[in-house]
């Protein structure tokens, strides 16, 4: 009896697991695979079209949504900058200009010479009174098309590499009788 | 065992092979990414790990499908190789995810501190961790002598690669910049449909009657395999859509 109820008590928890952590993630991923920064009430989701995987060398082109708990935020009171630094170092910079008929849509160019890791810096300084915001984003700048095909040599050492492999295994395995009088493949 | 026999032992054995098929591979992995993004470290490391994440799931895949192919079609050459090469196929997933996490961490996110990073980020880490672990432990108990000690914990804990292939597929979607694109998509919801038929062939064959344990752990894959499948979708419209903007 015990048990029983053991045991049942088990498959509900594993259950009730497995539910719980498929919903989280379901509800919270869905719908953006972007980055969310907040610094106080404001937050922003910054993406960089169309697969977040900027370029060294060309123009990354970083869009942002903005959100705050205060509920009343509007861009139109900021005024708003894009920086791209390493290490402290300010590499870049550009007005983040809001798009037509958007309060909280922005979106900014910045560019780097070189592939790497960067800090996306989104900073607002309010117009008039209120408290200003610094958003940071940690991206991986990739090298574009700089890339060596390996040659046919590459390709030959590693086919005889994997050829040599598999004839003294079969040769080893066969002989060795480990698998003897049972079904080894021959 | 004497050296002599223990020698005879391993090199009659198939293990040794794809021990020696994993050392093979990892270095002609290492040396595909190397030659071909030699003139720049940061994308050498990424997609060094990438490579190696995909080829842990590849691993995995093989691993998992062994037991139901040779269920279902026992008449398959190789059975016992096959059979006995399963174990060593499951430490190579948990060696190539290894090399992943740790060139992913260590490399490219330069060891930073995990609670510094963005949500985004410690989420998809979180659960790459998780898959790790049970990798990882599978691997650690994969031997004759961790089989007798654990008796029938040891296929209780052996049967977590269940969860660890979903967590591990959850994980890649999240984070991963390739696999939310259609070819990913499509041969990793593909791969799990297939591998789903199989083991519920199998449980519908076997002899002994279908346990209840066996119907939730079926139904709960099924259900993983539908959300994460939406998860993915999802995820690939909504980029699609942003670059679209
Ligand atoms: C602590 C453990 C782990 C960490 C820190 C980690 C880290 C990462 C990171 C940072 C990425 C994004 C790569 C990119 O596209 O730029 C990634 C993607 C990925 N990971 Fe992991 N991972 C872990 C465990 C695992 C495990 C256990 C597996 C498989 C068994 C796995 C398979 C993958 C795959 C297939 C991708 C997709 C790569 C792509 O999109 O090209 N990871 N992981």
């Amino acid at each position: 009896m015990a048990s029983r109820i053991r045991k049942q008590s088990m498959r509900v928890l594993v259950t009730a697991a497995t539910v719980v952590l498929l919903t989280a993630g379901w509800s919270s991923d869905t719908v953006s695979a972007h980055i969310l920064e907040s610094d106080g009430p404001v937050s922003a989701v910054m993406h960089m079209p169309p697969d977040d995987n900027p370029q060294a060398g060309k123009p990354i082109d970083v869009n942002l949504s903005f959100s705050s708990t205060d509920g009343n935020f509007t861009l139109i009171n900021y005024d708003t900058k894009l920086r791209i630094e390493r290490d402290g170092q300010l590499l870049d910079q550009a007005d983040v200009t809001r798009k037509d008929g958007y309060e909280r849509e922005a979106s900014g160019e910045v560019e780097v010479a070189e592939p790497g890791a960067y800090t996306l810096v989104v900073a607002g300084t309010p117009q008039s009174a209120g408290r200003s915001f610094t958003l940071r984003y940690t991206i991986r700048v990739s090298g574009g098309e700089n890339r060596t095909r390996p040659g046919a040599d590459f390709w030959i050492i590693n086919a005889t590499a994997w050829s040599l492999l598999g004839v003294v295994a079969y040769r080893m395995v066969s002989l060795g009788g480990r698998y003897r009088g049972k079904p080894t493949g021959r | 065992m004497s050296m002599r026999s223990t020698a005879r032992h391993w090199l009659g054995g198939i293990r040794l092979y794809i021990a020696a098929g994993i050392i093979l591979l990892t270095y002609q992995l290492w040396q595909w990414n190397a030659i071909t993004y030699k003139d720049n470290s940061e994308l050498l490391a990424s997609h060094l790990h990438e490579s190696f994440g995909w080829v842990a799931l590849m691993w995995l895949t093989a691993a998992l499908a062994i037991g139901p192919a040779y269920r279902l079609f026992p008449k398959l050459p190789g059975k016992l190789v096959m059979r006995d090469a399963r174990r060593m196929l499951g430490i190579g997933a948990a060696w190539f995810a290894s090399l992943h996490a740790g060139v992913a961490y260590i490399v490219s996110f330069q060891a930073a501190n995990p609670l510094s990073l963005a949500t985004y980020y410690q989420k998809g880490m979180l659960l790459g961790a998780i898959a790790l672990i049970i990798l990882l432990s599978m691997a650690f108990t994969s031997f004759d002598g961790a089989m007798r000690t654990m008796g029938p914990w040891w296929f209780k804990l052996h049967r977590l690669i269940y969860a660890g292939a979903v967590i591990a597929i959850w994980h890649a979607m999240s984070i991963g910049v390739h696999a939310t694109g259609i070819p990913a998509l499509v041969s990793v919801i593909g791969t799990s449909i297939v591998l789903f038929v199989l083991h519920i062939q199998v449980a519908l064959r076997q002899e002994k009657p279908i346990t209840e344990m066996q119907v939730l752990a079926l139904c709960l894959v099924g259900i993983a395999i539908i959300v994460l499948s939406n998860y993915g979708f999802q995820l690939h419209l909504d980029q699609y859509a942003r670059g679209a903007r």
